[in-house]
């Protein structure tokens, strides 16, 4: 994605002087956890089964099914202190360190993230939140920028009743990803959304007045905006309470910059504007910054494992480059 | 016969409703692109507001460049007139965007000048103007657009002539203001 840097030698550096040692030890924890894991299934098991052999005959499959869940639980307890040593230590050793290789002014908090409030300033989803989980904080200054990201996950519930009384709950996801904000380098009031162009792009014309109908209607988002880059409208569509706040804002250099984005990430993008701050919503289906698993086969981390970690990572400097947030020749600062 | 009656009455409606629908769709277009370009006026004017703070600041630098400084604030003057017709109008725009580009060149030649924070401040506002002036120009471009199509498109255009809606021009940069671009490219430095 991006040519040879001088970070990618820095990060070849760092992984042959600091950060071995530290996958070996973190190689020699993930072996531990797996042992404990086999070690414990292995004895819990047949324990286990014997006993819901006798109990199923002797009082029903019922409580036989019960002590199968209970021991099942039982095995997580028993490996969940190790397991979790074995993650905060790939975090606060491995991440932390690529962290700060990115920026010394990027701070990494495993445990922290972005607020409910701020995932719901932006307006980008719904706002009727019923479990709300974010880690993995990130922030920093990149030139004039400052930015913050986490892994977020926002559900909502539904509950049914089925004819017999008995009431059952959902859980559906309404975003789950990296939700990046940004401060964003011109002055606007109004607030803009760059959404991905659904309609368009299975319906083509018919797509858009569609859009433009729903528009109409649902005002939350405010009307809907051509505009005059045809790949750009091919991906996104705009809406805005203020149309010429969003040509101000969507330049035409940036519409192009956003499309490369788009493209280069593959992933859907939802983008807000929002009190002079950019916030980005990139949906994926990967738990990001998470050590590998302890059922993984191999070694430890290679070096092109870990580029895939610093690229995450990485994430927020190459929005602020690629989207050219640091340009500030106006009035902001 | 009363069977006839209500179905030549029905069509009636059904054809008044359409050619209703049409024209109020024409009148609200078109009143878009009127909004549309008096924002871009809102905008010039903003523009014109900065001016005299920025003679004011630069004229204790520039003591070399008198004349371009009366020259611009005249061109300012006759631009905010505001009586002019159009033509006019986008001469006087034009010269004053000439005289503009030139007072930002000349301003190469006074180190002290561009350093002057007052000045900086100006400049990046200046910045910002122009690209809110390019927005609501591509605003205008983007209304006048939708209006033409929806008067030369089948069925707008069987009632557009009768009913008076004629086709608007799009904003194109004069030569002068696409040489203006140098200028911005200068602001970057």
């Amino acid at each position: 994605m991006h040519p040879p840097s001088s970070k990618t030698q820095d990060l070849a550096q760092l992984y042959a002087t600091e950060l071995q040692p530290i996958l070996d030890q973190l190689e020699a924890k993930r072996q531990e956890a797996r042992k404990r894991a086999l070690l414990s299934l292995g004895v819990l098991l047949p324990v286990a089964l014997l006993l819901m052999l006798i109990v199923g005959n002797a009082f029903g499959i019922i409580f036989a099914i019960f002590l199968g869940v209970g021991a099942l639980m039982a095995w997580f307890g028993i490996n969940h202190g190790v397991q979790k040593r074995y993650r905060d230590f790939f975090k606060s050793e491995v991440i932390a360190r690529l962290a700060r290789l990115v920026d010394p002014s990027l701070v990494y908090y495993q445990d922290g993230g972005i607020s409910i409030e701020e995932f719901r300033r932006s307006n980008l989803f719904r706002n009727q939140i019923d479990r709300y989980r974010a880690e993995d904080f990130f922030t920093g200054l990149i030139g004039a920028t400052e930015f913050r990201f986490s892994e977020v996950h926002a559900e909502y519930k539904t509950t049914t009743t089925d004819s017999k009384g008995r009431t059952s709950t959902q859980w559906h996801t309404i975003f789950r990803g990296i939700y990046f904000i940004a401060d964003f380098n011109k002055h606007f009031n109004g607030r803009t959304y760059v959404m991905p162009d659904t309609a368009e792009r299975a319906l083509g014309g018919l797509g858009r007045m569609i859009q433009s109908m729903f528009s109409q209607i649902d005002r939350r988002h405010g009307e809907l905006i051509n505009m005059e880059d045809p790949e750009f409208e091919r991906i996104f569509a705009v809406r805005s309470t203020d149309q010429i706040e969003a040509r101000y804002i969507l330049s035409t250099s940036l519409m192009r910059r956003l499309t490369e984005f788009r493209q280069q990430l593959n992933k859907p993008v939802a983008i807000a504007f929002v009190d002079s701050q950019i916030y980005i919503a990139i949906t994926t289906s990967k738990d990001h910054f998470e050590p590998p698993s302890i059922w993984r086969g191999g070694g430890s981390l290679s070096q092109d494992d870990i580029a895939e970690y610093f690229q995450d990572v990485r994430l927020a400097e190459q929005i602020v480059e690629d989207l050219n947030l640091n340009l500030r020749i106006w009035t902001k600062e | 016969m009363e069977v006839l009656l209500i179905f030549f009455v029905i069509v009636v409606v059904v054809v008044l409703v359409f050619v209703i629908g049409i024209y109020n769709g024409l009148v609200g277009r078109r009143n878009r692109v009127d909004q549309a370009f008096a924002s871009i006026d809102v905008m010039l004017k903003k523009r014109y507001d900065l001016v005299p703070n920025l003679i004011a600041t630069v004229e204790r630098y520039m003591v070399h460049e008198r004349e371009l400084l009366t020259e611009v604030t005249e061109l300012r003057t006759r631009a905010l007139a505001g009586d002019l017709p159009p033509e006019q109008r986008v001469a006087a725009e034009n010269g004053f965007n000439a005289a503009m580009g030139r007072l930002m060149v000349s301003v190469e030649n006074y180190p002290d000048l561009k350093s002057n924070t007052n000045f900086l401040q100006l400049q990046r506002s200046l910045n910002e103007v122009e690209e809110q002036i390019s927005a609501a120009r591509r605003a205008y471009n983007a209304a006048t657009t939708d209006y033409n199509n929806a008067i030369q498109m089948f069925p707008g255009s069987l009632f557009a002539g009768p009913m008076g809606f004629t086709r608007r021009e799009l904003f194109e940069a004069s030569m002068a203001e696409r040489q203006n671009v140098d200028v911005r490219s200068m602001f970057q430095r």
